[in-house]
C-alpha cells in the first residue's frame, strides 16, 4: 500500500479483500442452492442476484468516498426517511408479512436500509452528547431508536428489530456507558418477559438483588431495586394476556418454545442433516444431495450456511469463518484508529450488524439458536441486505482512510 | 472519548473478547456436527432424508339444483417421470409398448412442463389396468418412473353441460405467476374453463403436506414420524341452479343444429339450463385430453370449444324491435295506439327497404306490429326515435355489457350508437338507412344469447334486471348445511312499467294471436309470451331467434332459443321454445 496508491484509490485493501471474498463465496453457493430450480438465467436467484451484487459493489464504492462531516450532518434526515419508508412498508407492503417495496420487479426491504440510518443517527447523538450523564445516554438513545424498532416488529421481522436492539446496545456501550449501567437499566424489561414463568422468575430476582447488592454495597437500595424489577414482572401475566393470540404465537415461536407450524422445526433438521454430512472435505460443488434435492427450504435465503456446511464441508466452514473473524478484528481496530467519536462509534454499528447477525444465522444453522430469519451478511440471498453490508463496508473503509487525513 | 485512549482499548479488547468466545462456541458446534458426529448426519442423509410431499385436496362435487351429482371424482392411476433420473439412465425395455409414449416424447413433455429436475412430472394419467400391470411387472427397469392414484373427474349423469361446468387440466406457467400467492404449484390440476374455473378456489380446497423419508435417490423408504403431517382441507361442494331434466331436454332439442339455448329464471336470475351446440364430451378430458383429440376439437368448424351461450356474437334481427318499441315509447315518439300502413316495404331515399311479408301487413298498431313483427312498423319508429334514445335504452337493458354471469369468457356484443358509426364509416359516412337496419337488428348490431336471456327477463320482471348466475348454493365446510348465494341486480331498465305491459301484450299477441309470428312456441293452458327473430346474415341461411317468457302474469321462466343458420325464428326456434316451456310446466 503505497501512499500513491492509497491516494487513488482511497480504499482499505483489507476491508475490501475481505468483503469481496466472502460476496464471491455466496454468489458460488447460491449458483449451487437454485441450480436444481428450473428457471432463466436472470429470472432465477443467480441471475438476480448477481445483478444485485454488481449495484451492491458500486454503493460500497460510492460509500467510501461520501465525506463522512456530511454524513454526520444529515444523519438526522436520513434515519427521519428510513422511518417513512418503514412506516410505508406498513401501509402499502403485499400480503400478510409487510417487508418489501417493489420497484421495478425488484423488491426492497426499507429495514435494510433503515440499518445503516439508525447507525449514523446514534453516532451522531451519541457523539453531539458525549457529556451527558449515563442513564441519559441510555433513555435518549434508546427513545430515539424504538420507533424503527417497533415499525419492523410490527412487518413482521423479529430477526431485523433484534438487530437494531444489537446495534444500540453495542453502539451505547462504546460511548462509554458502563454495562453496569446496561444491565441496571435492561433488568426491569427482562423482568417482563422472565415474570411469566415462575422458576425463571424466582431466578432472575435472585441474580438481580446478588448484583445490585455487589454494586451498590447497599442493602437497601438493592432491596428497593430488586422490589421494582419483581412488581414489573407482576405485570407480565396480564401483559401477556393483552397481546391479541397471533403475536403471543409469534413469541412462542421466535423462542423456539413452540414449533411453528410453517415448519422452522423441520428446517432446522434438514439443515443440520446438510451441514453434518457435509463432514470434513464436504461433498463437492452442486453435489449436496440435501441441498440439491431441494430438502431445504429457504436453503439460498437464510440457510444458505448449511449449503456451504454440505457441499464444502468443514473445511469451507473454518475458511469462510476465518474471512468473517478477520473482518470483525478489522472494523474493531478500525473503531480504535478512527480521527473522531462519530466514526469510531459508526464502525461499531456496523459491527454489531454485520457480528450479530452472522452469528445468530450459523448458531440457527447449525440449531443452538432459535430460527428468527435473519440472513448472513454478505453470504445470503437477498438484495438489500448485500447492498446495506457492502455499504457498510464501504463506509468503515472510508473512515480507515480518514485516518491519514491528519 | 478524547484522552481516554487506555478505556477505550480496554473496551476494544472486551468485545474482541466476546467476539472470539462466540466464534469458538459456533465453531466448535460446527466442529462437533461436521468432524465428530458426521457420520450419524451422512448416514441420515444417504438412508433416511425426508421430503415434504404435498397432498391434494378431495376437489367439491358439482350438484343439479335438485341435489343430483353432475360431477365427481374417480380413482385413476397417473404416471410420472423424474427429469434428472431420466436423463442420466438408459433404458433396456421398449418405453413406447409400455408407457405409449417414445422417449422423444417424454423427452418433449419433460422439458416443457418440468418444474425442476427432481420433481416428478404427469407424462400420463388414465393408465389402463393393462398399462398399469405391465408397468407393475418391469418397475425394475424403468428407474425414474413412478405411478400413484390421483382422482380425476367422473361425469356421472346424462346431463353433458360441457361449457357450463368446464374441464380441468394442468396448470400452465402463466396461470401460477398470474396467482403469485403460492395456492398453485406446477403440476396441479385446475379448472380451465367454466364453473370448474370460475370456482376454482372454493372447489380445490386446500392441499396438504405428508413428510416421507426417501433415500438419496429419491425413494421413499416410509413415513417420516408423521407428527408434521398437515391434513389437506377439501374443497367445498357446489350445488348448480341448472336442472337436470330441463338441461337434458334443451341439450336433445339442439342435438345435430349450431345453437344455444337459455332458460332462467327472470326474477333471481338463476339459470335452469344452458345448452350450446355443437358442444364436446367432458369425458376425453377427464385425466388429460390427447393432442390429438385436443386438435380435432380446435379445428372442428363448428368450434365445438366456443361458449355459444355466453360467447356467439350474433345479429338479433326482429327481437330487437322489442327494446326499440321501449325506447319509442318511452320517449314518446309513438304511443302504443299510433298506427303505420304497412304495404310490404318502405322508400327511404332512392332505396327501399322490404318488409318480410311482401303482401304487406296492413294498418298495424304497436302492439299488433309486435305480434306480426312487422318491418315497416319499426322502420318508420326508429327513424323517429333516433339512434341516440334507442342505443342508450338497449344499454340500460345491458346490451353491448357483460351480464356478469358467474362463467369465464363472456363476450359484450356490439350495440352501435353515432360515435360508433362515425368511428367505424367516418363521420357522415352513415346513411339514416342504417338507423333503420339496425331498429329491425340488422347491421351492426351483435347481441349474445345470454344478453337476450337478461334483457327478456327484464321485459317479463318489470324492468328488475337480475344477474345471471349458475351457483345456487355452496356448501359449509361440515357438510350438513349450505350457504345460499343470493341474487344480485344491476340498475333496472330505464322504462316504465305500464310501457314493458304494452310490449308483454305484444309478445303475448306473437304467440296466441290469430296471426302471430311465434305460434309454434304456443302452449295450451299456458300464457306464453314471446318474439321471433330471423336475422338475415352473409354467412347463408338467417339465424333463427326465440325470447321469451311465461306466464304472462307474475312470469317464472324465460327461454332464448337461437340457431345459427338455422332458417325462420317462427319455423325452427319457437317450436324448440315450446317443447321447453312444457317440459317446465308440465
Amino acid at each position: 500500500m503505497t501512499g500513491q496508491n492509497r491516494k487513488t484509490w482511497r480504499l482499505d485493501w483489507n476491508i475490501a479483500f475481505l468483503s469481496l471474498a466472502l460476496g464471491v463465496t455466496g454468489l458460488v453457493l447460491i449458483y449451487s442452492a437454485s441450480s436444481s430450480l428450473e428457471s432463466s438465467f436472470f429470472a432465477g436467484p443467480f441471475g438476480r442476484q448477481t445483478v444485485w451484487f454488481i449495484s451492491a459493489l458500486a454503493c460500497g464504492l460510492i460509500c467510501t468516498r461520501i465525506p463522512m462531516p456530511g454524513l454526520k450532518s444529515g444523519a438526522y434526515v436520513l434515519y427521519g426517511t428510513a422511518l417513512i419508508l418503514l412506516g410505508a412498508v406498513l401501509a402499502a407492503g403485499r400480503g400478510d408479512v409487510h417487508r418489501w417495496i417493489e420497484v421495478s420487479g425488484f423488491y426492497m426491504q426499507p429495514s435494510e436500509a433503515a440499518k445503516i440510518a439508525c447507525i449514523l443517527m446514534l453516532a451522531r447523538f451519541l457523539d453531539d452528547h458525549s457529556r451527558l450523564p449515563q442513564w441519559k445516554k441510555l433513555v435518549y438513545s434508546l427513545g430515539l431508536t424504538i420507533p424503527a424498532v417497533l415499525l419492523i416488529i410490527r412487518e413482521p421481522d423479529m430477526g431485523s428489530a433484534l438487530v437494531f436492539c444489537a446495534i444500540w446496545g453495542v453502539m451505547v456501550l462504546w460511548s462509554g456507558v458502563s454495562v453496569h449501567w446496561m444491565l441496571l437499566f435492561a433488568a426491569p424489561f427482562t423482568a417482563l418477559a422472565a415474570g411469566l414463568y415462575l422458576p425463571v422468575f424466582i431466578g432472575f430476582l435472585c441474580a438481580v438483588l446478588v448484583w445490585a447488592v455487589w454494586r451498590s454495597r447497599s442493602w437497601w437500595k438493592a432491596l428497593l431495586y430488586t422490589g421494582i424489577c419483581g412488581g414489573i414482572g407482576m405485570f407480565s401475566t396480564a401483559f401477556w394476556a393483552g397481546l391479541p393470540q397471533y403475536q403471543q404465537e409469534r413469541l412462542l415461536i421466535f423462542l423456539g418454545i413452540k414449533s411453528d407450524p410453517h415448519g422452522s422445526a423441520y428446517q432446522v433438521i434438514q439443515s443440520k442433516v446438510a451441514i453434518g454430512s457435509g463432514g470434513l472435505l464436504g461433498k463437492g460443488f452442486l453435489n449436496g444431495s440435501q441441498s440439491q434435492l431441494r430438502f431445504l427450504p429457504e436453503q439460498h435465503t437464510d440457510f444458505i450456511v448449511s449449503v456451504l456446511g454440505e457441499e464444502f464441508g468443514f473445511l469451507g466452514i473454518t475458511v469462510v469463518f476465518i474471512l468473517f473473524f478477520l473482518l470483525f478484528v478489522i472494523l474493531i481496530r478500525a473503531a480504535l484508529t478512527a480521527r473522531d467519536d462519530f466514526e469510531s462509534l459508526t464502525v461499531m454499528g456496523v459491527f454489531a450488524m454485520l457480528a450479530v447477525q452472522t452469528a445468530v444465522n450459523t448458531g440457527m444453522a447449525s440449531g443452538i439458536v432459535p430460527v428468527t430469519g435473519m440472513t448472513l451478511p454478505f453470504l445470503s440471498y437477498g438484495g438489500s441486505s448485500l447492498v446495506v453490508c457492502f455499504a457498510g463496508a464501504g463506509l468503515v473503509s472510508n473512515i480507515s482512510m480518514n485516518r491519514f487525513l491528519y | 472519548m478524547t484522552g481516554k485512549g487506555e478505556q477505550l482499548h480496554i473496551r476494544a479488547n472486551r468485545f474482541l473478547a466476546g467476539l472470539a468466545v462466540f466464534f469458538c462456541v459456533l465453531y466448535g458446534r460446527f466442529f462437533y456436527m461436521q468432524v465428530i458426529s458426521s457420520s450419524f448426519y451422512r448416514k441420515r442423509s444417504d438412508m433416511n432424508s425426508v421430503r415434504q410431499i404435498p397432498v391434494t385436496a378431495h376437489r367439491g362435487l358439482l350438484f343439479d339444483r335438485n341435489s343430483r351429482v353432475l360431477v365427481e371424482n374417480k380413482p385413476s392411476y397417473s404416471l410420472f417421470a423424474v427429469p434428472f433420473e431420466f436423463k442420466r439412465n438408459r433404458y433396456t425395455v421398449d418405453l413406447k409398448a409400455l408407457t405409449t409414449l417414445s422417449e422423444a416424447q417424454i423427452q418433449h413433455i419433460l422439458d416443457t412442463r418440468r418444474a425442476g429436475q427432481f420433481v416428478p412430472v404427469r407424462i400420463k394419467s388414465n393408465l389402463t389396468f393393462t398399462q398399469l400391470s405391465a408397468l407393475e411387472e418391469h418397475r425394475s427397469d424403468l428407474p425414474g418412473f413412478l405411478y400413484h392414484v390421483e382422482p380425476v373427474r367422473s361425469y356421472v349423469s346424462q346431463v353433458r353441460a360441457s361449457h357450463v361446468l368446464g374441464y380441468l387440466g394442468e396448470i400452465t406457467r402463466k396461470e401460477i405467476e398470474q396467482n403469485g400467492d403460492g395456492l398453485y404449484r406446477p403440476g396441479d390440476i385446475v379448472g380451465k374453463t367454466g364453473v370448474e374455473r370460475e370456482y376454482d378456489t372454493v372447489l380445490r380446497g386446500r392441499r396438504g403436506y405428508e413428510y416421507r423419508q426417501v433415500d438419496v435417490r429419491g425413494r421413499e423408504t416410509g413415513d417420516f414420524d408423521g407428527t408434521r403431517d398437515t391434513a389437506p382441507v377439501p374443497g367445498r361442494n357446489i350445488m348448480l341452479t341448472l336442472d337436470s331434466g330441463i338441461q337434458e331436454k334443451a341439450e336433445e332439442l339442439l342435438h345435430g343444429r349450431a345453437g344455444a339455448v337459455i332458460v332462467m329464471d327472470p326474477n333471481t336470475g338463476g339459470i335452469y339450463g344452458m345448452a350450446g351446440s355443437p358442444d364436446f364430451s367432458l369425458d376425453s378430458f377427464a385425466g388429460g385430453v390427447s393432442s390429438r383429440q385436443w386438435e380435432q376439437l380446435t379445428e372442428h368448424e363448428g368450434r365445438p370449444l366456443l361458449n355459444r351461450p355466453i360467447q356467439a356474437q350474433l345479429p338479433p334481427g326482429s327481437v330487437f324491435k322489442l327494446f326499440l318499441a321501449a325506447a319509442a315509447l318511452q320517449t314518446g315518439s309513438v304511443v302504443p295506439e299510433t298506427v303505420h300502413t304497412c304495404t310490404g316495404s318502405f322508400i327511404l331515399g332512392t332505396k327501399v327497404y322490404a318488409c318480410w311479408e311482401e303482401q304487406g301487413h296492413g294498418e298495424v298498431d304497436l302492439r299488433q306490429a309486435i305480434a306480426q313483427s312487422c318491418n315497416v312498423y319499426f322502420y318508420q319508429t326508429g327513424l323517429v326515435t333516433g339512434l341516440g334514445p334507442i342505443a342508450d335504452m338497449c344499454r340500460s337493458f345491458g346490451f353491448s355489457q357483460r351480464t356478469g354471469i358467474d362463467l369465464p369468457g363472456e363476450q359484450t356484443g356490439i350495440l352501435p350508437d353515432a360515435s360508433y358509426l362515425d368511428g367505424k364509416y367516418g363521420k357522415r359516412g352513415w346513411t339514416r338507412g342504417m338507423i333503420a337496419n339496425i331498429a329491425v337488428g340488422q347491421g351492426d348490431v351483435l347481441v349474445t344469447p345470454v344478453q337476450l336471456a337478461c334483457a327478456c327477463s327484464a321485459i317479463a320482471a318489470r324492468g328488475r334486471r337480475a344477474v345471471p348466475h349458475l351457483v345456487r348454493a355452496v356448501q359449509h365446510a361440515d357438510k350438513r348445511s349450505w350457504e345460499r348465494v343470493r341474487p344480485e341486480f344491476s340498475e333496472p331498465a330505464h322504462v316504465s312499467a305500464a310501457h314493458l305491459q304494452v310490449i308483454q301484450q305484444g309478445m303475448y299477441a306473437a304467440v296466441n294471436g290469430p296471426s302471430g309470428t311465434a305460434v309454434l312456441a304456443r302452449v295450451p293452458g299456458m300464457e306464453v309470451c314471446g318474439k321471433t327473430g330471423t336475422a338475415q346474415n352473409p354467412r347463408g341461411e338467417p339465424h333463427a331467434w326465440f325470447a321469451g317468457f311465461a306466464p304472462l302474469h307474475n312470469p317464472g321462466v324465460v327461454i332464448v332459443v337461437v340457431l345459427e343458420n338455422g332458417g325462420s325464428g317462427g319455423g325452427a326456434a319457437a317450436p324448440i321454445a315450446g317443447a321447453l316451456f312444457r317440459e317446465f310446466f308440465l
